[in-house]
Protein backbone atom coordinates (compact mmCIF):
# COMPACT_ATOMS: atom_id res chain seq x y z
CA UNK A 1 0.00 0.00 0.00
CA UNK A 2 3.13 2.28 0.67
CA UNK A 3 3.01 2.43 -3.57
CA UNK A 4 0.30 4.77 -3.34
CA UNK A 5 1.42 7.36 -1.27
CA UNK A 6 1.11 10.63 -3.67
CA UNK A 7 3.54 13.72 -3.55
CA UNK A 8 2.88 16.51 -1.21
CA UNK A 9 1.87 19.82 -3.18
CA UNK A 10 4.57 21.85 -4.24
CA UNK A 11 5.01 24.47 -1.83
CA UNK A 12 2.99 22.82 0.60
CA UNK A 13 2.67 25.36 3.56
CA UNK A 14 1.65 28.20 0.96
CA UNK A 15 -1.52 25.87 -0.45
CA UNK A 16 -2.32 24.92 2.97
CA UNK A 17 -2.04 28.64 4.02
CA UNK A 18 -4.61 29.22 1.32
CA UNK A 19 -6.68 26.67 1.61
CA UNK A 20 -6.94 27.38 5.67
CA UNK A 21 -7.85 31.29 4.42
CA UNK A 22 -10.77 29.40 2.26
CA UNK A 23 -12.12 27.88 4.89
CA UNK A 24 -12.65 30.81 7.30
CA UNK A 25 -14.37 32.52 4.46
CA UNK A 26 -16.31 29.70 4.17
CA UNK A 27 -17.42 29.91 7.40
CA UNK A 28 -18.01 33.51 8.11
CA UNK A 29 -19.83 33.39 4.46
CA UNK A 30 -22.03 30.86 5.28
CA UNK A 31 -23.55 29.19 1.77
CA UNK A 32 -21.22 31.16 -0.46
CA UNK A 33 -19.92 28.59 -3.01
CA UNK A 34 -15.42 28.91 -1.99
CA UNK A 35 -12.78 27.86 -4.82
CA UNK A 36 -10.19 26.12 -3.30
CA UNK A 37 -6.68 25.80 -4.47
CA UNK A 38 -5.84 22.89 -6.90
CA UNK A 39 -3.64 20.36 -5.95
CA UNK A 40 -2.93 16.64 -7.15
CA UNK A 41 -5.03 14.25 -5.12
CA UNK A 42 -5.01 10.34 -4.27
CA UNK A 43 -7.06 8.06 -6.12
CA UNK A 44 -10.39 8.28 -4.72
CA UNK A 45 -10.29 11.90 -3.21
CA UNK A 46 -11.17 15.54 -4.88
CA UNK A 47 -8.64 17.86 -5.26
CA UNK A 48 -10.82 20.47 -3.07
CA UNK A 49 -11.40 17.74 -0.68
CA UNK A 50 -7.77 16.95 -0.26
CA UNK A 51 -6.84 20.52 0.35
CA UNK A 52 -8.82 21.03 2.85
CA UNK A 53 -7.68 17.32 4.84
CA UNK A 54 -4.22 18.53 4.52
CA UNK A 55 -4.89 21.65 6.07
CA UNK A 56 -7.31 20.57 9.13
CA UNK A 57 -6.18 16.77 10.13
CA UNK A 58 -3.51 16.69 12.02
CA UNK A 59 -2.14 14.37 14.82
CA UNK A 60 -4.25 16.50 17.29
CA UNK A 61 -7.22 15.50 16.03
CA UNK A 62 -9.83 12.47 14.47
CA UNK A 63 -11.41 11.29 12.05
CA UNK A 64 -14.29 9.38 10.91
CA UNK A 65 -14.68 8.14 7.45
CA UNK A 66 -16.49 5.14 6.62
CA UNK A 67 -15.82 5.02 3.20
CA UNK A 68 -12.10 5.31 3.01
CA UNK A 69 -9.97 2.20 0.94
CA UNK A 70 -6.82 0.84 2.08
CA UNK A 71 -4.61 3.78 -0.45
CA UNK A 72 -6.67 6.64 1.18
CA UNK A 73 -5.89 5.37 4.04
CA UNK A 74 -2.15 5.41 3.89
CA UNK A 75 -2.27 8.83 2.40
CA UNK A 76 -4.28 10.32 4.83
CA UNK A 77 -2.31 8.62 7.65
CA UNK A 78 1.19 9.45 5.85
CA UNK A 79 0.54 12.98 5.17
CA UNK A 80 -1.29 14.60 7.97
CA UNK A 81 -0.85 11.54 10.90
CA UNK A 82 -4.25 12.04 11.91
CA UNK A 83 -6.05 9.84 14.39
CA UNK A 84 -8.46 7.65 12.39
CA UNK A 85 -11.89 7.19 15.06
CA UNK A 86 -13.63 3.70 14.76
CA UNK A 87 -16.61 5.50 15.84
CA UNK A 88 -18.60 9.16 14.81
CA UNK A 89 -19.01 9.53 18.89
CA UNK A 90 -15.60 10.44 19.82
CA UNK A 91 -14.32 11.65 16.17
CA UNK A 92 -13.43 15.56 15.62
CA UNK A 93 -13.76 15.36 12.10
CA UNK A 94 -16.89 13.80 9.95
CA UNK A 95 -16.11 13.02 6.19
CA UNK A 96 -19.93 11.77 5.15
CA UNK A 97 -21.40 11.15 1.82
CA UNK A 98 -24.36 13.40 1.42
CA UNK A 99 -26.05 10.47 -0.21
CA UNK A 100 -24.93 7.92 2.04
CA UNK A 101 -27.85 5.44 3.39
CA UNK A 102 -26.55 5.56 6.96
CA UNK A 103 -26.04 8.87 7.28
CA UNK A 104 -29.16 9.90 9.64
CA UNK A 105 -27.77 7.15 12.18
CA UNK A 106 -23.94 8.43 11.80
CA UNK A 107 -25.26 12.32 12.34
CA UNK A 108 -27.40 10.91 15.44
CA UNK A 109 -24.10 10.08 17.34
CA UNK A 110 -21.99 13.11 15.79
CA UNK A 111 -20.43 15.13 19.01
CA UNK A 112 -22.80 18.11 19.41
CA UNK A 113 -19.90 19.53 22.45
CA UNK A 114 -21.15 20.63 25.97
CA UNK A 115 -22.74 23.62 27.51
CA UNK A 116 -19.67 24.42 28.96
CA UNK A 117 -17.44 23.67 25.85
CA UNK A 118 -19.68 24.34 22.81
CA UNK A 119 -16.64 24.50 20.93
CA UNK A 120 -15.68 20.42 21.62
CA UNK A 121 -18.40 19.76 18.65
CA UNK A 122 -17.46 17.85 15.74
CA UNK A 123 -17.37 19.13 12.61
CA UNK A 124 -19.01 17.34 9.45
CA UNK A 125 -17.56 17.49 5.67
CA UNK A 126 -20.25 16.39 3.21
CA UNK A 127 -19.28 14.77 0.39
CA UNK A 128 -22.46 16.46 -2.20
CA UNK A 129 -23.30 14.49 -4.96
CA UNK A 130 -25.80 16.28 -6.93
CA UNK A 131 -28.99 17.39 -5.01
CA UNK A 132 -30.26 20.49 -4.70
CA UNK A 133 -32.96 22.38 -2.13
CA UNK A 134 -34.17 25.94 -2.18
CA UNK A 135 -33.60 27.61 1.27
CA UNK A 136 -33.98 30.74 3.05
CA UNK A 137 -30.64 31.21 5.20
CA UNK A 138 -30.42 34.00 7.78
CA UNK A 139 -27.90 34.65 10.82
CA UNK A 140 -24.11 35.38 11.39
CA UNK A 141 -22.98 36.30 8.05
CA UNK A 142 -26.21 37.45 6.09
CA UNK A 143 -27.05 41.14 6.32
CA UNK A 144 -30.74 39.72 5.18
CA UNK A 145 -32.51 36.71 5.14
CA UNK A 146 -31.48 35.04 1.71
CA UNK A 147 -32.84 32.75 -1.00
CA UNK A 148 -30.57 30.02 -2.00
CA UNK A 149 -30.04 26.56 -3.20
CA UNK A 150 -28.45 23.93 -1.09
CA UNK A 151 -26.57 21.03 -2.41
CA UNK A 152 -28.15 18.64 -0.05
CA UNK A 153 -31.42 16.36 -0.31
CA UNK A 154 -34.37 18.14 1.75
CA UNK A 155 -34.54 15.13 4.21
CA UNK A 156 -30.81 16.38 4.80
CA UNK A 157 -31.53 20.03 4.96
CA UNK A 158 -34.32 19.29 7.81
CA UNK A 159 -31.65 17.23 9.95
CA UNK A 160 -29.48 20.74 9.67
CA UNK A 161 -32.50 22.60 10.76
CA UNK A 162 -32.88 20.66 13.92
CA UNK A 163 -28.93 20.82 14.69
CA UNK A 164 -29.56 24.48 14.36
CA UNK A 165 -32.24 23.86 16.97
CA UNK A 166 -29.95 23.26 19.53
CA UNK A 167 -27.65 26.19 19.10
CA UNK A 168 -25.20 26.86 20.49
CA UNK A 169 -24.74 23.45 20.55
CA UNK A 170 -24.72 21.23 17.20
CA UNK A 171 -21.50 20.07 14.84
CA UNK A 172 -20.89 22.53 12.07
CA UNK A 173 -20.84 21.22 8.49
CA UNK A 174 -18.69 21.98 5.25
CA UNK A 175 -20.16 20.82 1.95
CA UNK A 176 -17.54 19.75 -1.10
CA UNK A 177 -17.91 19.02 -4.47
CA UNK A 178 -14.50 18.92 -6.65
CA UNK A 179 -12.84 22.06 -6.12
CA UNK A 180 -15.52 24.01 -4.38
CA UNK A 181 -16.46 25.02 -0.67
CA UNK A 182 -19.41 25.44 1.03
CA UNK A 183 -19.62 26.28 4.75
CA UNK A 184 -22.89 25.85 7.03
CA UNK A 185 -21.69 26.73 10.68
CA UNK A 186 -24.28 25.64 13.51
CA UNK A 187 -25.16 29.50 13.50
CA UNK A 188 -27.12 29.22 10.17
CA UNK A 189 -31.08 29.21 10.65
CA UNK A 190 -32.66 27.62 7.56
CA UNK A 191 -36.36 27.35 6.12
CA UNK A 192 -36.88 24.44 3.45
CA UNK A 193 -38.71 27.12 0.45
CA UNK A 194 -41.78 25.71 -0.63
CA UNK A 195 -43.30 28.40 -2.78
CA UNK B 1 16.29 -6.53 -7.50
CA UNK B 2 14.33 -6.24 -4.36
CA UNK B 3 13.41 -5.32 -0.64
CA UNK B 4 15.59 -6.69 1.61
CA UNK B 5 13.06 -6.68 4.66
CA UNK B 6 10.19 -8.56 5.07
CA UNK B 7 9.20 -7.78 8.45
CA UNK B 8 8.56 -4.43 9.58
CA UNK B 9 10.02 -4.95 12.91
CA UNK B 10 13.23 -6.13 12.02
CA UNK B 11 13.33 -2.90 9.56
CA UNK B 12 13.01 -0.68 12.69
CA UNK B 13 15.29 -2.33 14.53
CA UNK B 14 18.13 -2.69 11.72
CA UNK B 15 16.95 1.53 10.77
CA UNK B 16 17.21 2.43 14.10
CA UNK B 17 20.73 1.32 14.21
CA UNK B 18 22.10 3.19 10.65
CA UNK B 19 20.01 6.13 11.32
CA UNK B 20 22.22 6.77 14.26
CA UNK B 21 25.10 6.69 12.54
CA UNK B 22 23.39 9.06 9.37
CA UNK B 23 23.33 11.50 11.33
CA UNK B 24 26.49 12.21 13.01
CA UNK B 25 28.65 11.52 9.22
CA UNK B 26 29.84 15.03 8.44
CA UNK B 27 27.03 16.58 5.84
CA UNK B 28 29.31 16.77 3.00
CA UNK B 29 30.52 13.61 3.39
CA UNK B 30 27.33 12.43 3.20
CA UNK B 31 25.75 14.21 0.28
CA UNK B 32 28.88 13.02 -1.91
CA UNK B 33 28.05 9.74 -1.05
CA UNK B 34 24.37 9.87 -1.64
CA UNK B 35 25.00 10.68 -5.73
CA UNK B 36 26.17 7.57 -6.23
CA UNK B 37 23.30 5.72 -5.65
CA UNK B 38 21.43 5.90 -9.03
CA UNK B 39 17.79 4.22 -8.53
CA UNK B 40 14.59 5.92 -9.43
CA UNK B 41 13.42 8.45 -6.29
CA UNK B 42 10.16 10.01 -6.14
CA UNK B 43 9.90 13.23 -3.18
CA UNK B 44 7.12 12.72 -1.21
CA UNK B 45 8.12 15.33 1.14
CA UNK B 46 10.43 17.55 -0.13
CA UNK B 47 13.43 18.68 2.60
CA UNK B 48 11.70 21.47 4.90
CA UNK B 49 12.42 23.22 7.68
CA UNK B 50 10.32 23.14 10.86
CA UNK B 51 11.01 23.68 14.58
CA UNK B 52 10.90 20.98 17.39
CA UNK B 53 10.36 21.37 20.93
CA UNK B 54 12.89 19.63 23.10
CA UNK B 55 12.01 18.27 26.45
CA UNK B 56 14.64 18.33 29.08
CA UNK B 57 14.83 16.72 32.50
CA UNK B 58 17.02 17.75 35.54
CA UNK B 59 19.34 14.69 36.36
CA UNK B 60 17.66 13.18 34.18
CA UNK B 61 15.50 11.84 36.40
CA UNK B 62 13.33 14.88 37.35
CA UNK B 63 10.10 16.37 36.02
CA UNK B 64 10.37 16.77 32.11
CA UNK B 65 10.08 20.43 31.19
CA UNK B 66 10.21 22.87 27.55
CA UNK B 67 14.06 23.05 27.34
CA UNK B 68 13.95 25.00 23.96
CA UNK B 69 12.96 25.32 20.06
CA UNK B 70 15.27 23.62 17.88
CA UNK B 71 15.35 23.50 14.24
CA UNK B 72 14.65 21.01 12.41
CA UNK B 73 14.74 19.50 8.41
CA UNK B 74 12.75 16.64 7.07
CA UNK B 75 12.80 15.06 4.07
CA UNK B 76 10.52 11.84 2.83
CA UNK B 77 11.55 9.54 -0.57
CA UNK B 78 9.84 6.84 -2.41
CA UNK B 79 11.84 4.51 -4.38
CA UNK B 80 10.34 2.27 -7.64
CA UNK B 81 9.75 -0.57 -4.98
CA UNK B 82 7.74 1.40 -2.49
CA UNK B 83 9.84 2.17 0.01
CA UNK B 84 10.25 5.06 1.84
CA UNK B 85 13.47 6.80 3.28
CA UNK B 86 13.32 9.33 5.86
CA UNK B 87 15.69 12.00 6.43
CA UNK B 88 15.75 13.71 9.83
CA UNK B 89 18.86 16.28 11.44
CA UNK B 90 18.91 19.22 13.58
CA UNK B 91 19.68 21.89 11.65
CA UNK B 92 18.56 23.85 8.32
CA UNK B 93 21.14 21.48 5.97
CA UNK B 94 18.24 20.66 3.03
CA UNK B 95 20.64 18.47 1.21
CA UNK B 96 21.83 16.96 4.18
CA UNK B 97 18.26 15.74 5.04
CA UNK B 98 17.77 14.06 1.30
CA UNK B 99 21.09 12.20 1.74
CA UNK B 100 20.33 10.66 4.89
CA UNK B 101 16.19 9.34 3.23
CA UNK B 102 18.60 8.39 0.22
CA UNK B 103 20.76 6.27 2.30
CA UNK B 104 17.99 4.63 4.15
CA UNK B 105 16.47 3.73 0.74
CA UNK B 106 19.87 2.42 -0.65
CA UNK B 107 19.95 0.30 3.28
CA UNK B 108 16.46 -1.38 2.25
CA UNK B 109 16.95 -2.42 -1.26
CA UNK B 110 19.03 -5.56 -1.97
CA UNK B 111 20.65 -3.64 -5.25
CA UNK B 112 22.40 -0.88 -3.35
CA UNK B 113 22.97 -3.08 -0.02
CA UNK B 114 26.63 -3.94 -0.26
CA UNK B 115 27.92 -0.36 -1.29
CA UNK B 116 26.14 1.53 1.53
CA UNK B 117 26.56 -0.81 4.16
CA UNK B 118 30.43 -0.53 3.16
CA UNK B 119 30.22 3.01 3.58
CA UNK B 120 28.03 2.94 6.75
CA UNK B 121 30.50 0.03 8.31
CA UNK B 122 33.33 2.67 8.05
CA UNK B 123 31.54 5.51 8.95
CA UNK B 124 30.16 3.77 12.39
CA UNK B 125 34.11 2.32 12.85
CA UNK B 126 35.19 6.01 12.63
CA UNK B 127 32.13 7.23 15.16
CA UNK B 128 33.03 5.38 17.67
CA UNK B 129 36.94 6.28 17.10
CA UNK B 130 35.66 9.55 17.85
CA UNK B 131 33.89 8.26 20.86
CA UNK B 132 36.21 6.22 22.94
CA UNK B 133 38.87 9.37 22.57
CA UNK B 134 36.45 11.97 23.87
CA UNK B 135 35.61 9.48 26.81
CA UNK B 136 39.57 8.96 27.14
CA UNK B 137 39.84 12.63 27.42
CA UNK B 138 37.51 13.20 29.77
CA UNK B 139 38.19 10.14 32.19
CA UNK B 140 41.93 11.92 32.21
CA UNK B 141 39.80 14.72 34.57
CA UNK B 142 37.13 12.65 36.77
CA UNK B 143 36.84 13.82 40.09
CA UNK B 144 35.00 11.02 42.45
CA UNK B 145 33.49 12.94 45.00
CA UNK B 146 32.69 11.19 48.50
CA UNK B 147 31.50 12.67 51.81
CA UNK B 148 33.14 11.49 54.84
CA UNK B 149 30.75 9.80 57.36
CA UNK B 150 30.39 12.43 60.41
CA UNK B 151 30.71 11.43 63.84
CA UNK B 152 27.55 11.74 65.49
CA UNK B 153 25.45 9.33 63.62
Amino acid sequence: MLADIIEAPARQTHVMQQTFRCTLTALSEPLRPISLPVIPAPEGIDPGLWALILTILDQDVSVYWPHMTDSMRSNVLFHTGVQIAETPEVADWLILGASDPDLESILDKVSLGTHERPDTAASVVFLTTGDSTDVLAEGPGFKHPQELKIELSEALVYRLIQNNQRYPLGFDSMLIREQTLTGLPRSTRLMVRTD
Amino acid sequence: MQSRFSDPDALKEARKQWLQVLVRVPASDLIEASAAFSFDIVVLKAPEVGLMMTNGRIHSTGQPFHLGEVSLTRCVLKDDLGHLGYGHILGRNKAQSRAIAIFDLALQRSDSTDRALELLTAWSAEIEEIDAMEAERVEDTRVDFFTMVRGEA
